[in-house]
């Protein structure tokens, strides 16, 4: 239910975003090079010229018939295929930048929560955040110069192999890397504090399993549900990150639409970003239900 | 987690997936990074050219933007096209020629053939014309030819255009892509846009996406199989982005696309060459003459003598452009040189007050004038524009830079909303677009739906004129009506010129005898060579 | 439960993290007094020079004084993350102690229209709200504060929820204390410590957004000496002369960080049970 309410109120947003601001497909196309040309057709034939709420309802028929096309006059290509080309390398990259911002965080923050206090946990929160305090737009082309070009080891851009993934799946993961990496270390501390780890201490077990073993697992649970949550954050990243890579996505896709005013695709994609974060978060607290069982005994 | 839980029962009902699993994805997953990593996919062959932009589309009639339209001129050129002197030059036409003032003859090339092997005839012109007339095929550039009243078919080579009344400036547009006749009505819009055909040096293979484009040398072509094996047409669209690829050898040419500051880190570069070219695209400052102190002319000359475009060519440009006094470049055939206002502060001064703003308090303190001045987002733009701001300061004149997105700057622009703006043509062609630009008959205004491109709103009768009898007269009579426009236009100074930009063109070294053309077309690959790399060098294995 | 815990001093982050904060502080104030040129300064002919005696960080585009535009734009970011965390503290607190207050049908709405927020692309509303407001200062504070209210508002309501049938909120009540009063007197300074944790996660995720912005073109006005304008245009030159954007990129390093573990140290104190031995 509410993630119908999510996405409903994501297409009247960006509708309205879309109608506030100035300049249309057709202007925008026609751009500075044209000479006189039949504006009046070329908007009729993207359906401009009908009432704001007539065009929403064209538009709600036409997704749900999968005959949604672009409002780029004359070849109207159809949306869906763009969009369902884009999907997999949003998706590929988000997920690759997941795993590289768990891979970087993890032990970073088990290991600050366990040496609280010391200039070991400045240091790693140090290292963490500055994933964070480093602009993408920045980051990405610093690591293409050095790993593409001095070192020569990856690609410089495109979606071609494996090793195009790397760059990009790093910029990208590294901004999560220190949120991730402070959520560890908070969840640690408390899980360090639960009687049940003093018990298991005081059972005499080694500090490294009570750590790993009893701290961490429990530890994981809401770091679940902070993964859910900030997978909005970085599908919004993929944004610049695939600006900057060339990586042929939706964030590609969607800057490309604003730009020509191609109404159709921008809330055809604003959608799918809604529908992905609606889809994560609720397949999130399916996961957190399903580790654990309180919460599956409550509901 | 409000209620603690003993361990054990938290140890147990934990099923053991979450950690080990994850750990398990991702190391399967590092593992396959690390696998793909040892593989290095060998180099596709050919020539791959960067763009920053898609087009879109690759049916000529239908292009409106730049890489639409030199995209589909690669694929199917038209009967003519245009030298760097802008002048028209014949292309499938073998020759063109006057028969009467509304009439004009064209004769093809022998032996031409479209990409499918059919052969491409009179008929094929005649078909591509009449649909871009066609009201059912809804071609955006259909008012262009409305002067146009046949096409007339004399015989397989022949054919006769026939005009209302004599029209020069449709020369420009019969450089339109010829199109076979059985694809050239509105059933063959899908086919023309998904696979397009024509008789151009290359053949379409792919568009995967809007992202890449792959186009094969057309062993057809009038001017001799092209000698490269391939041509790729990649999408980057961060400028940084377009440079590193060069760097790094993936890339082998790029059509003004790197801005003049980053050059130096290209001609350094042992693979790249950087070819320069005087160009015809046109910078200037847009004035909107509606009213207020802008619509004073001395207003507009001080401002024009406030700017000092030779600092700005030199370090912003790195000499890479022409200050400009027309529209029309110097290289163009109707080009004529006008007296041109001058950096001049001290002019700038005398005008202002004789405008009737003196300065309030001396050098320095309070403007005598304050303007707005929009601008896109445009990193170099915005550069320019500040510098505009230093310069115009030091006379007394403060200007707001706003910088917009470029579609809502642009509708601004159109709309009549703004002081002063600064935009680039493209390429200036065919010089019917000082009509286009100045005439008072294209203001824009609801009628056109704010389609015009007299966007100050100039309102000079003796102009008006002077351009509209450029039209019909012949070529010789045109240049000296076009020098009198320009001549006005100095003195009325509806824009303040700035240059003319560069072709600026970085080639790699495996791509040889590519020539860059004053318009920056792509036209000019179909005489390049493509070179193949020698051992050692080039791209590491 | 008292608002303010002892905050403990002895933790590096903490220290660390005052004193960024100060000198962030202190170089906004002074700015204009510290920097050697002024912020407008064109020098073309000096453009993209490299560090030296004349330019103690090099010059950027247009030949600007980096070090300049570097103590300048601790002042822009200042200003705009302050501000952007104050709009989006007030408005969020408002609405989620209204919500968190009232409950039912208002509490729904307004926690469906933090939902459709949350899961819109953050920087797109950015982009929309500055194409169509303009650039300016004032607009990218708005374009912030559009989306950064949220976390407020679920914090609050989530602190209202707990705290509202506390003895000593049902005390108020019964006195005959309105609703108004109740959220302002009892409910918010006992929701105060988290809310500040929050701000001070917020001041330089909002200086980065700020970035991100002038990444997209759509950030301070040209000219506007601020940090995330500066690195972009720095990117962009990034083989001829990196200097333009690593200064500032370190300025905006630290300071992110220095938020970041006061951040930290904050929600360490404010812990009951964090308390130390």
């Amino acid at each position: 239910m509410s993630a119908a309410i999510a996405l409903v109120g994501a297409l009247l947003l960006v509708s309205l975003f879309l109608y506030l601001v100035p300049g249309d497909p057709v202007d925008v196309m026609l751009g500075e090079q044209a000479t006189q040309v039949d504006r009046a057709a070329l908007r009729r034939a993207v359906g401009l010229d009908m009432p704001w709420y007539a065009q929403l309802w064209t538009f709600t028929r036409d997704l749900a018939t999968g005959e949604l096309r672009t409002s780029l006059p004359p070849f109207q290509r159809k949306v869906l295929p763009a969009l369902g080309a884009a999907l997999p390398y949003t998706l590929l990259l988000t997920v690759a930048a997941m795993a590289v911002s768990l891979v970087l965080a993890l032990p970073l923050g088990v290991m600050a929560a366990a040496r609280r206090g010391t200039p070991v946990d400045a240091a790693a929160m140090g290292v963490s955040v500055a994933g964070v305090a480093l602009p993408r737009f920045w980051l990405g082309p610093v690591l293409i110069i050095l790993f593409a070009l001095k070192l020569d080891w990856l690609p410089v851009s495109g979606a071609e192999s494996w090793r195009h993934l790397v760059l990009p799946a790093f910029t990208l993961g590294t901004a999560l890397a220190a949120f991730l990496a402070r959520m560890t270390r908070a969840t640690m501390l408390e899980a360090l504090r639960e009687d049940y780890v003093t018990v298991a201490r005081a059972k005499g077990l080694s500090p490294r399993v009570v750590l790993w073993k009893h701290a961490f697992r429990n530890a994981l649970l809401p770091l679940v549900t902070v993964l859910g949550l900030e997978f909005g954050a970085l599908l919004g990243g993929a944004i610049v990150t695939e600006k900057v890579f060339a990586w042929p996505g939706m964030g590609t896709l969607l800057l490309t639409a604003i730009e020509k005013r191609d109404y159709n695709t921008v809330r055809a994609t604003v959608l799918l970003f809604t529908f992905c974060y609606v889809m994560v978060n609720t397949l999130t607290d399916a996961a957190y239900a399903w580790v654990d069982p309180r919460v599956r005994r409550r509901s | 987690m409000d209620v603690p839980p003993d361990i054990r029962s938290v140890t147990e009902a934990m099923p053991p997936l979450p950690f080990r699993a994850a750990v398990r994805v991702v190391s399967a997953t590092l593992a396959l990074l690390l696998y793909a990593g040892c593989r290095e996919k060998a180099p596709p062959a050919g020539i791959t050219v960067l763009l920053e932009a898609p087009p879109d589309s690759l049916d000529d009639r239908f292009a409106l933007t730049a890489h639409g339209q030199r995209l589909a001129q690669l694929i199917s050129p038209g009967l003519l096209t245009f030298d760097d002197a802008s002048s028209p030059v014949p292309q499938l036409a073998e020759s063109f020629r006057d028969i009467s003032p509304t009439v004009v003859e064209f004769v093809l090339r022998p032996g031409l053939t479209f990409h499918d092997g059919t052969a491409l005839t009179a008929e094929d012109v005649k078909a591509t014309y009449d649909s871009l007339r066609d009201p059912a095929l809804g071609s955006p550039k259909r008012e262009r030819y409305e002067p146009l009243e046949r096409v007339e078919v004399v015989d397989a080579r022949t054919v006769r255009f026939h005009l209302k009344r004599p029209y020069a400036p449709l020369l420009a547009e019969l450089s339109a892509a010829i199109l076979p006749s059985e694809r050239a009505g509105p059933q063959g819009i899908e086919a023309q846009a998904t696979h397009p055909v024509g008789a151009g040096p290359f053949r379409f293979e792919s568009w995967p996406d809007e992202e890449h484009l792959t186009l094969t040398p057309f062993p057809g072509w009038h001017g001799g199989t092209p000698a490269l094996s391939r041509l790729t047409f990649r999408v980057v669209r961060d400028e940084t982005t377009r440079v590193l690829e060069l760097l790094k050898g993936r890339a082998d040419l790029v059509v003004n696309g790197v801005s003049p500051a980053v050059l130096p880190a290209l001609r350094e570069a042992p693979r790249l060459r950087v070819v320069t070219k005087p160009g015809t695209g046109f910078t200037y400052v847009g004035i909107n003459l509606r009213e207020g102190p802008l619509a004073d002319v001395r207003v507009r000359q001080a401002l024009c003598h406030l700017i000092d475009v030779g600092p700005l060519v030199e370090h912003k440009l790195h000499g890479l452009a022409e200050p400009a006094s027309s529209m029309l470049p110097r290289e163009h055939w109707a080009f004529t040189a006008t007296p041109a206002c001058g950096y001049s502060p001290e002019e700038a001064a005398r005008l202002l007050d004789a405008a009737g703003y003196p300065d309030p308090d001396g050098p320095g303190g309070k403007p005598r004038l304050t303007f707005t001045f929009k601008t896109s987002t445009d990193r170099f733009r915005r550069a320019v524009a500040l510098v505009l701001k230093e310069q115009l300061a030091r006379g007394g004149v403060a200007i707001e830079v706003r910088a917009l997105e470029f579609g809502t700057f642009f509708d601004d622009v159109r709309r009549g909303r703004f002081e002063l703006f600064t935009l680039k043509w493209a390429a200036v062609m065919e010089p019917d677009l000082l009509r286009g630009a100045f005439h008072s008959g294209n203001i824009p205004g609801p009628e056109n739906h704010f389609g015009g491109f007299n966007r100050g709103a100039l309102k000079d009768a003796a102009l008006d004129r002077v351009l509209d009898a450029a039209t019909q007269a012949p070529r010789e009579q045109r240049r000296a009506l076009y020098a009198q426009a320009q001549q006005e236009l100095d003195a009325v100074l509806p824009v303040i010129p700035l240059w003319h930009e560069a072709s600026v063109v970085v080639v790699s070294s495996r791509l040889a005898d590519f020539e860059p053309s004053a318009h920056g077309l792509l036209t000019p690959l179909a005489r390049a060579r493509e070179v193949m790399p020698a051992a050692g060098l080039g791209r590491a294995p | 439960m008292s608002g303010a815990r002892r905050f403990r001093l002895q933790s590096w982050g903490a220290r660390f993290g005052l004193a960024v904060a100060f000198l962030w502080v202190f170089t906004a104030l002074f700015a204009p007094w510290l920097s050697p040129h002024a912020p407008d300064a064109i020098d073309l002919t000096h453009e993209l020079a490299r560090p030296g005696p004349g330019h103690l960080l090099g010059t950027g585009e247009n030949g600007i004084d980096v070090l300049t535009h570097v103590l300048h734009g601790a002042r822009v970011s200042l200003e705009v993350s302050f501000f952007a965390v104050l709009l989006s503290g007030v408005l969020g607190i408002t609405l989620g102690g209204i919500a968190g207050y009232a409950g039912g049908l208002v509490d729904e709405g307004l926690m469906r229209l933090v939902d459709v927020l949350l899961a819109f692309p953050g920087i797109l509303l950015a982009l929309f709200i500055t194409s169509v407001l303009g650039p300016s200062l004032t607009n990218v504070v708005f374009a912030l504060s559009f989306t950064g209210w949220t976390g407020y508002a679920r914090l609050t309501r989530g602190q209202v929820l707990t705290l509202r049938e506390r003895d000593y909120v049902q005390a108020a009540r019964a006195l005959g204390s309105g609703p108004g009063r109740i959220l302002v007197r009892h409910l918010l300074p006992n929701a105060a410590g988290p809310l500040l944790v929050q701000a001070t996660f917020a001041l330089p995720g909002a200086i980065v957004a700020e970035a991100s912005l002038s990444f997209l073109g759509l950030g301070v006005p040209p000219g506007t000496p601020s940090w995330g304008a500066l690195v972009d245009q720095g990117t962009q030159y990034l083989l001829v002369a990196p200097h333009v954007a690593l200064f500032p990129g370190i300025a905006l390093a630290v300071t992110v960080l220095g938020f970041n573990l006061l951040g930290d140290a904050l929600r360490d104190a404010m812990d009951p049970r964090h308390q130390g031995p």
